[in-house]
C-alpha cells in the first residue's frame, strides 16, 4: 500500500521570473499617483497661487514621489521643463555636489522637483530656496511641513493599497490579498507593503 | 487608430547557433528598424543594452548604440552589432537580468523594443 502525504507537506510551486513578478521594483516605479486623499487639480491651484513653489507633505510611503512626477507633468503644461533630483538614503544629510550644480542652473523655464529636500540641513534647505529664486518652480517633498509652504499632504488607506495591487495584478488577485492587515503591518507604508508582496507572489 | 508598434518596431534576425531568440556570446546581431511616422524627417537612436528587473533597485548596461539623423519619415533601416560578451541573461529569486535592442525616434519619442537572450546555451540562465 501506497503511503499518503502528509496533510501538512508543503507543496512547491515553480517560482515565477523576477522579471515577471506583477510586484517588482520597476512596476512599483511606474505606477501613476492615484487620487484618493489628494486631487492633483487642488494642488496645481495651490501651487498656482505661489509662484510654484510649495511642498508636499506626507508620511514614508504614501506617493509623495508619485505626486511629484505627477505636478511635474502638468508643470510642462505651464511651458516648464521639469529638472527632477533625487536623493538616496546614503545621501542623506549632505548636500549633494549635483543638486547644486542644478540648483545653480535652474531659470525661469524650468521646475525644480526635488524629492528628499526634507533629508538636507537645515543650512542647504536655506541654500536652495535662495538659489532656486529664479527657477519657474520649486516643488519639494518632505516628511513634516517646512519653510516651502505646504502645497498637499498625502495619506495612504487600505482602500488605496487595493487599489495599487488591483493596478498591478487584477480584482482577482487583489480579492486573495489582506490589504486592511498589509496595510497595518507596513504602517500604512504603500511602498513596503507592495514590497511585500512581491516574495508572496 | 495606429498603435505604437505600427509606428515603430524593432525586429531581430533569428540566429541559427542559439535558437529562436536566443544568441550565444560574440555572436553578431542584426535586424531592422522599421517606422512610419508621418510625413516629417526623423531622426532615432538603436541601443544594444541590458537592464535588470525584480525587487531590488535596478541597472542596466549600454553596450553599442547607432544614431540615424535625418531619415524620411518611413522606412526601414537595417543594423549590425558586435555580439556582446555578457552578462548572460539570467533568472535567479530576486533579479532577472534581461538583453534588448530598443530604438528611440523623435519627434514624438516613439520607443520600441526587441527582447532576445544571451547565454552560451541560448537559453536564460536559471538559479
Amino acid at each position: 500500500m501506497t503511503a499518503l502525504p502528509p496533510p501538512t507537506a508543503a507543496v512547491e510551486t515553480p517560482r515565477g521570473r523576477p522579471c515577471d513578478n506583477p510586484f517588482r521594483a520597476q512596476r512599483l516605479d511606474a505606477l501613476s499617483f492615484v487620487e484618493e486623499a489628494v486631487r492633483l487639480d487642488d494642488v496645481m491651484q495651490v501651487l498656482g497661487g505661489r509662484r510654484y513653489r510649495g511642498a508636499l507633505v506626507g508620511p514614508h510611503g504614501t506617493g509623495k514621489t508619485t505626486l511629484l512626477h505627477a505636478v511635474g507633468e502638468r508643470l510642462i503644461g505651464h511651458g516648464l521643463s521639469p529638472m527632477p533630483l533625487f536623493m538616496n538614503t546614503d545621501e542623506r544629510g549632505t548636500f549633494p555636489a549635483r543638486w547644486r550644480v542644478a540648483l545653480r542652473r535652474a531659470g525661469r523655464g524650468d521646475a525644480l522637483l526635488l524629492d528628499g529636500y526634507g533629508h538636507l540641513p537645515a543650512w542647504a534647505r536655506a541654500r536652495v530656496r535662495l538659489t532656486a529664486r529664479s527657477a519657474g518652480a520649486v516643488v519639494v517633498t518632505a516628511h513634516k511641513r517646512c519653510a516651502l509652504p505646504t502645497a498637499a499632504r498625502t495619506a495612504s488607506s487600505p482602500a488605496l493599497l487595493r487599489t495599487l495591487v488591483t493596478e498591478l495584478t487584477d480584482d482577482a488577485t487583489a480579492d486573495r490579498i489582506d490589504c486592511e492587515t498589509l496595510w497595518q503591518q507596513h504602517r500604512g507604508n504603500l511602498r513596503d507593503a507592495l514590497r511585500a508582496l512581491y516574495d508572496l507572489h | 487608430m495606429p498603435s505604437d508598434h505600427d509606428k515603430l518596431a524593432v525586429i531581430l534576425d533569428r540566429t541559427v547557433a542559439g535558437g529562436d531568440r536566443g544568441y550565444v556570446p560574440g555572436e553578431p546581431l542584426t535586424g531592422v528598424v522599421r517606422w512610419s511616422l508621418g510625413d516629417v524627417h526623423v531622426s532615432f537612436v538603436v541601443r544594444l543594452f541590458w537592464r535588470t528587473e525584480g525587487k531590488g533597485t535596478a541597472d542596466s548596461g549600454l553596450a553599442d548604440e547607432l544614431s540615424f539623423e535625418g531619415m524620411p519619415g518611413s522606412g526601414e533601416q537595417a543594423f549590425v552589432f558586435e555580439g556582446p560578451s555578457g552578462p548572460y541573461s539570467f533568472s535567479g529569486d530576486l533579479v532577472s537580468i534581461l538583453w534588448a535592442v530598443e530604438a528611440i525616434a523623435s519627434p514624438g519619442k516613439h520607443v520600441a523594443r526587441a527582447d532576445f537572450v544571451l547565454s552560451p546555451t541560448g537559453k536564460e540562465v536559471k538559479v
